[in-house]
């Protein structure tokens, strides 16, 4: 299934510009290490030392909230995977 | 040509001239990012320290001041630790051309290679007095390396100096006359001491100059004692110190008290010693009459190495003041900038 990745404009540059990224992946993991293996700069900037996702990182796939930890929500050819940053201000 | 690299809490700024005189604004880099340190490895390649409440803290490195790529293999803590790397504080290049960084959590990282790979340095990440370390308002952060040979000094705010004299297989504490910032509490088993910033002399390199959190210090022998030496400053507060090493001239950054932390009187400007700290004074006039109330932070005041020797200090009002003769006469810069963290000049 072909997914596309949002990014923070923050993190482009570790995707050498790119803010969308389409990846071929059967599930959100899979997405997710195919992202991280294009653009392997990402991942100290989405997830911490332990592997988790930085907890002022929120991620959505298709809308839905996901820490990306145990129950992960199904994609479909078209799916989004949005990486966001927390709101922060006033 | 100079290019000042100005990294604030929001970007990096650059200012070029070819005289030191007249300054044209480059582009912004790093938008959004906090930018921490600046500094150059052995190769000659420019390393930025970014960093960011939301996506940790990396490292940049650039041929040109102008082109910047972030690097895939920045310094972090492996997940046992349960530490984590929230920002790079400084680059120390080593005389056996490896780099150091300095960075918060408080640790320290060698590179080998220019910047472009990082490992931790267990001689002092995992120091026996560790569990007692306890961070101050900035953090619990390795901010300033010197180095000699196989001997590395590394000051870590509100826990104090570690020196190594094995090239950092093995660190002790030296801070023997300072006076603590923290009483150790029951139970606990080391006082803190708060180091804000280190100089030393190239020429004997245990001649090191201490800006501490609680006041102006001096050590002839590398840290084996360390007197204090205030005379003639308002306040022995304050986080920057640097020296022309060509003169022995020392500028510091005064600051009221530490729950204060503006100018003195809101008189801003920078000090200056020229018996090694014995005493000291407004260095040089150009400094403003009216009140300012921007400091100056540990790593905003830098020197450019020509002669005479530009001295440029930025402050958290967004302020850069430079003097391109030694100190002597002051004027403030083009521009006004989010809170200024770092600045670093670079020659061609």
């Amino acid at each position: 299934m072909r997914v596309t990745v949002d990014l923070p404009s923050m993190l482009t540059r570790a995707t050498d510009g790119a803010k969308h990224v389409e990846v071929e992946a059967s599930d959100v993991r899979g997405a997710i290490e195919t992202l991280l293996v294009a653009h392997p700069r990402l991942r100290p900037h989405l997830f911490d030392e332990a592997g988790a996702l930085r907890s002022n990182v929120l991620c959505a796939v298709d809308d839905e909230p996901t820490r990306l930890e145990h129950h992960l929500p199904p994609i479909s050819d078209g799916s989004h995977i949005i990486f966001v940053p927390s709101v922060a201000g006033g | 040509m100079t290019t000042l690299l100005i990294g604030t809490d929001k970007g990096a700024y650059a200012l070029h001239s070819d005289d030191r005189d007249r300054w044209e604004a480059g582009k912004p880099r790093f938008p959004g990012w906090r930018v921490t340190a600046f500094g150059t490895a052995p190769d000659g390649t420019h390393l930025a320290a970014t960093a960011s409440n939301w996506y940790g803290a990396t490292i940049s490195r650039s041929p040109d001041l102008e082109a910047w790529e972030e690097i895939e293999d920045g310094p972090a803590y492996d997940a046992a630790s349960g530490r984590k790397l929230k920002q790079i504080w400084t680059f120390h290049v080593t005389g056996d051309a490896t780099v150091l960084a300095g960075v918060d959590e408080a640790g320290l990282f060698r590179s080998s290679d220019n910047g472009v790979s990082w490992d931790p340095v267990p001689g002092l990440n995992d120091h026996e007095s560790r569990p007692g370390w306890q961070g101050g308002g900035g953090g619990l952060c390795a901010h300033h390396v010197l180095s000699d040979g196989d001997r590395v000094w590394v000051g870590i705010s509100s826990v104090g100096l570690f020196r190594s004299d094995d090239g950092g297989a093995s660190f002790g504490r030296f801070d023997q006359g300072v006076t603590p910032v923290s009483t150790a509490a029951e139970g606990a088993d080391m006082d803190g001491w708060c180091v804000h910033g280190l100089v030393a002399d190239p020429a004997d390199a245990d001649r090191i100059w201490r800006q501490d959190h609680m006041g102006m210090y001096r050590t002839i022998n590398g840290g084996e004692s360390w007197e204090r030496i205030e005379n003639g400053l308002p306040s022995g507060f304050g986080f920057a110190i640097r020296r022309d090493h060509a003169t022995g001239r020392l500028f510091n950054a005064p600051i009221d008290k530490p729950e204060n932390r503006t100018p003195v009187d809101g008189r801003f400007g920078v000090y200056t010693s020229d018996d090694d700290g014995d005493s000291w004074h407004v260095a040089g006039t150009g400094w403003p009459d009216d009140p300012g109330y921007g400091i100056v932070l540990r790593g905003a005041m830098t020197t450019d190495d020509k002669d005479p020797l530009g001295v440029y200090v930025g402050t958290t009002s967004g302020e850069v003041w430079g003097s391109a003769d030694g100190g002597g006469e002051w004027r403030r810069l083009p521009g006004t900038y989010p809170r200024i963290l770092t600045v670093a000049a670079f020659a061609d």
